[in-house]
């Protein structure tokens, strides 16, 4: 592995802001570091740049142990989520500034400086102080810093949280393609799993300063390897009961029979989440017999929300909501319309009350 | 309509007031230093004496030299203090930062006079620091009473803590994340230093130097009590036109030539410095 | 490790420059502390202690007078200062538009002027060309003159920050201007105004350069203490230095123990604290 964080932990106080993380990830490789904030993912970004001293554990960056390494002599950048641009300096002054430190003779300067200013449409804009930047050209010249010295790998801090929607969408597609151009290894912290979706080759789900699962995007939306996963990245219906006693379905406490993909202990308390995508809806015409079978779900539509491509609707179901998500090419439901919502066994994620998927 | 007129009022009051009470007083000093004064009467009499004997006689032009030379070093001085003092509280003080900051304020809110008391009783011939010396059977320290150098000692002891407030704000105020950022791409924490921390806090800097320079060019107090018969500053001879000798114009001319001093000072410095490396962004509404 | 070591040995300079400091300023005070409550008072070590000095501090109907007249020089110069800095720092925000920077220098321009002339300046302004005799009211006026960059700069940085859209948020749900300005405003610029007003009410009540040309035959404490120095120190100056050193740092210790029962924070704001 070209980063390897073994055995990393970082105290602040008496709180463990990083507990045991061990993970390594690959030359050339885009990773998301996802998690709520206060999770502990800034401060392993910290870490691994140098600006934080593990409390106990080792960093290694391309087979050297640099954990007692101060952050100038790691070789690596960072892009941060305030930007931190220096404001007395001008666009081309704060492209320059990695490679000043590194030493190289002006003309090379001048090259790199004009290439990132290429690579990144910042022309027009070097003579400019940040201050007289948009929030996205700022951000560019953030990510123009990060790229301009070549580093062994770039670690970026939420770098998007500041910007609006669109502009945000746009970016994710550029910094994806900047790291596969470039080969070196992106490290991404962020809360937003859209992010973390769209540009990851693998993510880390980090919670309570620990790694929660570290996946194949894929997996960790197809396959969630806890309850907090299954909660946290994409969106869910989430029922809670307990499984009868022939082990095959689960008595909701919402009074629902749900039947299971396999077998599991009679009595075995569980919660199950469904992403809203996977709830598929019917009209309820009276004319399917088993309507209110397991796994259908006789519900009125309460409202709907156009998204473009998909409209989400919000299902009155007994006394609790459901969620769907179903795309536009599909028949539209109207408000106060009845609809059987129905769950394919195979799409249910189920796991324990601690949130452990059961043995 | 009714905002202008508040705004009228919000500006205007203060700006009546200011050109009442600082530059009509100021206007008329420098009117004052083109008349004369006789007998202890003022003789409303244009001419340029006052001026004449101010660069003509010798001890006056040496004065003002003194007073530029106690100035100037004092103000660096305090500023070579003022900062790793004011680094040391932001990075060690903690929640007790403006605590600490203020502790360093409080000779301050004393008074002039009575900080002067102090120092005397520290470094006069029977103060504490040659009481202590002759106790222990040396010679008292000569150089520290009545002495330039006891005057610069007081001025640093009067202005130090302005200065390390107002270099306490600009750092606080300085945002310590871009040090990180320095870091980060390649730069050691002396490189950071002189790359960021230094050029951002400059302009608070340059402030602490300007307010400590230009009352210790005109100080009065300090030379008179701390100094010796070689001590005698500019502001001190200006304020005795005023007392002993009654010489009213020529203590305004001095007063005139005080100001302009100050004035070409301020913008010496000012001129050196381009705000925007600074990191300055303009006044306005942040 | 070398780099541990060098950062260690900055530490310690860093640290030791601020001990010294603390020490260069406070030995004086405790100096003459010392010996405000000692029979020796030249050098009190060990001091044989003794009130009498206070008393006859306190007893001197000349300090009593001085005092008094230091509290009306003061309070009139920083309520002056504080008020018209006030409205000052709302104009510049709010109303100056293009015109903020000269405002702004004629504003400021007090500070750049030494007290000393700012006193002989209005001593020729007010007894040559308005006649006009030296009392307490002149020195107030001119001291106000000063404490009101202090008081404006005081208060320009409380408000930097303030987000001006709240009065118009309060304006749009139909509060009056007035109203505003006693619901939004001032509840937020309070904290600005309450130290502008300490700030400048200790500069008045402590100046001398200024208020000695303009109060006639008025006696402060600050021009009192002058007169005395002038014969020499007395134990009674010590004393007084002492009853006012005491007065501040009981202010500031009333302010420790706050922050240390969590009571108040004095604009300490732990987010902003970052690693250097």
């Amino acid at each position: 592995m070209y980063i390897t964080l073994d055995g990393v932990s970082r105290q602040y106080d008496s709180i463990w802001a990083v507990d045991r993380v061990t993970m390594g990830i690959g030359k050339n490789e885009f990773v998301s570091l996802l998690g709520p904030s206060g999770s502990g993912k800034t401060t392993l970004l910290r870490i691994i740049a140098g600006l934080e001293k593990p409390t106990t554990g080792r960093v290694l960056i391309d087979g050297e142990d640099v954990t007692d390494l101060p952050p100038h002599k790691r070789g690596v950048a960072m892009v941060f989520q305030e930007f931190l641009l220096f404001p007395h300096r001008t666009v081309s002054e704060n492209l320059a500034f990695p490679l000043r430190m590194m030493k190289l003779p002006a003309a090379e300067i001048a090259e790199r400086v004009a290439w990132v200013v290429g690579i990144l449409s910042l022309g027009g804009l070097e003579k400019r102080y940040p201050n007289q930047l948009s929030g996205g050209q700022q951000q560019r010249v953030a990510l123009g810093r990060g790229l301009v010295g070549r580093p062994k790998a770039l670690l970026l801090d939420e770098p998007l949280a500041n910007l609006d929607r669109e502009l945000r969408q746009e970016m994710e597609v550029e910094i994806r393609r900047h790291q596969s151009a470039l080969g070196i290894p992106f490290i991404y912290v962020t809360h937003n799993q859209e992010e973390a979706l769209s540009m990851s080759d693998r993510i880390a789900v980090v919670r309570k300063g620990r790694i929660e699962d570290f996946a194949a995007r894929t997996d960790i939306y197809d396959r969630p390897k806890t309850a907090f996963i299954a909660q946290f990245v994409g969106r869910s219906n989430r029922f809670e009961g307990t499984v009868d006693a022939a082990g095959r379905h689960v008595a909701t406490r919402c009074g629902t029979i749900l039947a299971l993909p396999a077998p599991l202990t009679a009595g075995h308390a569980v919660q199950l989440f469904i992403k809203n995508e996977k709830l598929r809806l019917a009209p309820d015409d009276g004319t399917d017999g088993a309507s209110h079978g397991a796994n259908r779900l006789a519900c009125t539509v309460k409202d709907v929300i156009l998204r473009g491509a998909y409209a989400d609707y919000i299902l009155a179901f007994g006394d609790r909501e459901l969620n769907a998500s179903r795309p536009r090419s599909e028949r539209a439901f109207l408000s106060g319309e009845a609809v059987i919502a129905h769950l394919n066994p195979e799409d249910i994620d189920l796991f324990d009350m601690d949130g452990e998927r059961p043995s | 309509m009714k905002g202008r007129w508040a705004g009228r009022a919000l500006l205007g009051v203060p700006t009546v007031f200011l050109l009442a009470l600082f530059v009509l007083p100021l206007l008329s000093m420098v009117v004052l230093s083109f008349w004369r004064t006789e007998n202890y009467h003022i003789v409303q009499d244009w001419n340029l004496g006052n001026y004449i004997t101010l660069a003509t006689g010798g001890a006056y032009v040496t004065f003002l030299i003194r007073s530029l030379v106690m100035a100037g070093v004092v103000s660096l001085v305090c500023i070579l203090i003022a900062w790793p003092v004011s680094y040391a509280i932001i990075l060690y003080g903690g929640r007790y930062r403006l605590l600490l900051t203020l502790a360093f304020a409080v000779p301050f809110l004393t008074g002039e006079v009575l900080r002067v008391i102090a120092l005397q009783g520290l470094l006069g011939p029977v103060g504490l620091i040659n009481a202590v010396l002759m106790a222990l059977g040396s010679a008292p320290l000569r150089f520290i009473m009545y002495t330039n150098v006891a005057s610069a000692i007081g001025l640093v002891y009067l202005y130090l803590p302005i200065v390390v407030t107002v270099i306490y704000l600009s750092l606080l105020n300085f945002d310590a994340r871009l040090i990180d950022a320095a870091k980060i791409f390649g730069a050691s924490p002396l490189r950071a230093f002189v790359e960021v921390t230094w050029p951002l806090n400059l302009f608070g800097t340059l402030i602490g130097f300007v307010l400590c320079f230009i009352p210790c060019l005109s100080a009065t107090l300090v030379p008179r009590f701390l100094g010796g018969a070689n001590g005698t500053l500019y502001g001190m001879a200006m304020a005795q036109q005023f007392g002993e000798s009654g010489t009213w114009a020529l203590g305004a001319a001095m007063g005139v030539v005080l100001f302009l001093t100050s004035i070409i000072a301020v913008l010496l410095v000012g001129m050196r410095v381009d705000l925007r490396r600074t990191g300055f962004t303009g006044f306005g509404r942040g | 490790m070398r780099g541990t070591l060098t950062r260690r040995l900055g530490t310690y300079t860093l640290l030791a420059t601020l001990i010294l400091s603390y020490l260069f300023l406070y030995l004086p005070i405790l100096h003459i502390g010392l010996g405000s409550f000692a029979r020796n008072h030249t050098f009190p070590y060990p001091p044989r202690w003794t009130l009498d000095t206070f008393g006859r501090l306190f007893g001197n109907s000349l300090y009593q007078t001085a005092f008094f007249n230091s509290l009306v020089l003061g309070i009139g110069a920083a309520a002056l200062a504080t008020v018209l800095a006030a409205a000052a720092t709302l104009g510049l925000m709010r109303h100056a538009g293009r015109r903020a920077g000269l405002y702004l220098a004629l504003f400021i321009a007090p500070l750049f002027v030494a007290e000393v002339l700012v006193g002989i300046a209005s001593l020729i302004f007010n007894g040559l060309l308005l006649q006009l005799q030296g009392n307490l009211v002149s020195a107030i006026l001119a001291n106000a003159v000063h404490c009101f960059s202090y008081a404006l700069l005081i208060m320009a940085t409380q408000l930097y920050r303030y987000d001006w859209r709240l009065d118009d948020a309060a304006m749009v749900f139909g509060a009056s201007p007035l109203r505003t300005f006693f619901e939004v405003t001032l509840p937020l610029i309070w904290p600005g105004l309450l130290g502008a007003f300490v700030v400048t009410f200790i500069m008045a009540f402590n100046n001398l350069e200024i208020s000695f040309y303009l109060l006639g035959a008025t006696p402060t404490l600050p021009s009192v203490a002058w007169g005395a120095l002038r014969y020499g120190v007395k134990p009674e100056l010590y004393a007084l230095a002492t009853a006012v050193n005491l007065v501040v740092i009981l202010g500031l210790g009333v302010m420790f123990v706050l922050m240390l029962t969590g009571k108040a924070r004095f604009g300490h704001r732990p987010e902003r604290a970052r690693a250097v």
